[in-house]
């Protein structure tokens, strides 16, 4: 009897796997149409939205400017880590906070994290499920507009298979983010881990539940 | 990151291929392969997300995930005694045995009808993929223990079933 390597035998059996012609033919199809429908929609979109959400964004980094500067002058106040420590500290923090105050702002909702992003379409970088940590596999309570280190960003609500809630941020990232590429940090019993994707900054936070 | 509408038509096919030999290893049904395919596809061009294929993966797994809990289905099942570490790098990276030709009589399809989808999936994954265990881990949010632990268990669980069958076939 002639014999055969197994996987050679698994990678000939995955090969002959294929889409049918037609099948690939009608998929095709179907990207054609969403893409073209995503492009009007960006279009639109853009010119109605972009204004005013410049505004939000400015006026919101304003109040934080502000509240940061109150903080710093504050003499004998909690330690203010904001203008003498590094980026990360310092996006761990504000994630850490909103965890913290923000988690129950849920005025988006779906079924999945890639549903619950598609509709969040005011931003100025692509949202996305990250690639890693397995996120995209927790239970999504909802979302909510943020901004972080002063730029609009996405805090998604997920709970964790032990009903934990776990914060996901997302911001772009930008130029003066590109030394940190990734980073953790524990912040009152708060575990924040900060990431980059594809121009993207992801963050989550997560609070161990006491004993 | 890669538009779609940049790529080649031969490059546009290649993604869709490889998303559905992925989908088809989790559910191994080709109609529900095609349904996931086509659903991730305009979930990752709905969010204007990258077109590449580890995130078509990762959105194609998502989305088996949610029909499957809708389906209030028993899913990926924790290995019964596992240890992170129990295994190491060279036993994944282990080539199959040898045996007999179990292709053209349809023994292997049966045997991965068997299998559950977490042990298709990881097969698939390191096999005819070529993903690497830590790799596989990122991609189905697992520690690297368990893929390795879970691969070794696959290949012994298709061996008893291929063997199996063909001790049977040699009977009858």
């Amino acid at each position: 009897m002639t014999t055969r390597n197994i996987d050679d035998q698994l990678r000939q059996y995955y090969a002959g796997a294929a889409l049918a012609p037609a099948s690939l033919e009608r998929l095709r199809g179907v990207l054609a149409t969403s893409a073209k429908a995503r492009a009007d929609e960006r279009k639109e979109s853009r010119s109605a939205g972009a204004w005013q959400l410049v505004a939000i964004a400015a006026s919101i980094s304003i109040v934080f400017l502000a509240a940061a500067v109150m903080m710093l002058r504050k003499p004998g106040g909690d330690v203010p880590k904001l203008a003498d420590s590094g980026l990360s500290e310092r996006l761990a923090e504000e994630a850490a906070r909103r965890h913290a105050k923000c988690i129950e702002e849920t005025p988006f909702r779906a079924e999945d994290l890639p549903g619950l992003l598609a509709q969040m379409n005011k931003v100025d970088f692509a949202a996305g499920v990250p690639a890693r940590r397995g996120l995209g596999s927790m239970k999504v309570r909802g979302a909510h507009y943020c901004v972080l280190d002063g730029q609009i960003a996405i805090h998604v609500v997920l709970v964790d298979e032990t009903g934990s809630l776990v914060s996901l941020f997302e911001t772009k990232a930008g130029t003066n983010m590109a030394s940190l590429r990734e980073a953790s940090h524990t912040l009152d019993h708060t575990d924040v881990e900060l990431w980059q994707e594809r121009g993207v900054l992801y963050a989550t936070a997560f609070t161990a539940p006491t004993t | 990151m890669a538009a779609w509408e940049t790529m080649t038509q031969h490059e546009i096919d290649g993604v869709l291929q490889g998303g559905f030999r992925y989908a088809y290893s989790l559910t191994h049904e080709r109609g529900e392969a095609e349904d996931l395919l086509q659903e991730a596809c305009v979930s990752i061009l709905g969010a204007g997300a990258p077109w590449d294929r580890a995130y078509l993966f990762t959105t194609i797994r998502n989305r088996f995930i949610d029909r499957y809990r809708r389906n209030q289905k028993v899913l990926f099942q924790p290995l019964e005694g596992e240890r992170d570490g129990e295994l190491v790098e060279s036993q994944f990276a282990t080539e199959g045995w040898e045996a007999p030709d179990y292709l053209g009589n349809g023994q292997l399809d049966r045997a991965l009808t068997a299998l559950r989808p977490e042990e298709r999936e990881t097969i698939y994954l390191a096999v005819v993929e070529g993903y690497t265990a830590q790799e596989i881990a990122e991609m189905t949010g697992r520690p690297r223990g368990t893929i390795l632990s879970l691969l070794h268990r696959t290949r012994h669980k298709l061996r008893r079933l291929l063997e199996g069958e063909g001790a049977a076939g040699a009977r009858s």
